[in-house]
């Protein structure tokens, strides 16, 4: 691989998104340019830095429980205490 | 001696991940499968549903910037969720069905429109500086806040890719499920996103405020 062919698939190298034979490819002209490494090194801490930065807001207790609530308000059946069961319970009786 | 890469650990979990409380439980160099790679989800909608909500609620205010805005959208995103369940292919991919389900939420709120249609990448107003390079900023390990400026003033195309591949670590293929583009549009648009932090972070307008 050249320079110019590793530099188009870096972003995918540091993503894990290539092939394994690109994978294979792509470590061997790291191994042998200093150049490529550290640019493919300086994707990678960006990508790091990126993620460590980005995980930044938290859902309060109050807001998650107010969304299972609502979860399950929705989830119970709606017929669950209809006239059909007090009806069939008079007529069994 | 040329460098060596040492990749992010791969975590491997063969169900949806316990990923709460946040941030505590949220290594880095976690990974979820890919589509191709994971078993289908197969469960309950809470089941399925509630692992995310941190980290739907995080996505929620990268895209609104905004508390309540993002509480609104998580809270609207889960019930249509919910009524459209039953519409969701068991053994398929719940994280990007959900993740959709929020972006396209978003950009038919009017946040999300005035979002989408506002900004663009040519609109940023770079500042190229000479003396503060994207390298000697992050080997000096300059504050996350700096980084996160940087995100805010992404487009909201750049942004939203950037924090479902480095944030979510999502697959290239799975984001293309989550923003309907093909997989070539992903990757050019993470290119672009990069380049753009990377002007970001070297220009003064970031590094200095």
């Amino acid at each position: 691989m050249t320079c110019e062919e590793v530099g188009r698939m870096l972003d995918a190298y540091v993503d894990e998104n290539c092939s394994p034979e690109e994978r294979t490819a792509i470590e061997a002209h790291l191994h042998s340019c200093t150049s490529c490494a550290s640019a493919a090194l300086r994707r990678l801490q960006m990508k790091r830095a990126t993620r460590e930065a980005a995980a930044r807001y938290s859902p309060s207790p109050d807001f998650r429980r107010r969304i299972e609530e609502s979860i399950r308000a929705k989830q119970r059946p709606a017929h669950w205490f209809s006239w059909g069961r007090p009806l069939a319970a008079l007529a069994t009786a | 001696m040329p460098l060596v890469l040492a990749q992010p650990a791969r975590w491997i979990c063969p169900q949806q991940p316990a990923i709460e409380p946040w941030p505590d439980n949220f290594p880095l160099g976690y990974t979820v499968h890919s589509v191709t790679e994971r078993a289908g989800d197969t469960g309950s909608f809470e089941e399925l549903a509630m692992p995310h909500f941190a980290r739907l609620f995080n996505f929620a205010c990268w895209l609104t910037a905004e508390k309540a805005a993002a509480e609104d959208l998580v809270q609207e995103t889960y019930m249509k969720a919910l009524r459209g369940f039953s519409g969701f292919q068991q053994g398929t991919n719940f994280r990007a069905w959900i993740y959709r389900i929020l972006r396209n939420t978003f950009l038919t709120s009017q946040a999300g429109l005035k979002n989408s249609t506002s900004i663009d990448d040519d609109e940023i107003a770079f500042e190229p500086s000479t003396d503060v390079t994207p390298e000697a900023i992050l080997i000096a390990q300059v504050e996350q806040e700096t980084i996160r400026r940087a995100l805010e003033q992404l487009p909201l195309n750049s942004r939203e890719v950037i924090l479902l591949c480095d944030l979510e670590e999502m697959s290239y293929q799975e984001i293309s499920q989550t923003i309907g583009v093909p997989i070539g549009t992903v990757m050019s648009r993470i290119a672009r996103a990069r380049k753009s932090m990377r002007t970001l972070l070297g220009s003064r307008k970031v590094a200095t405020q």
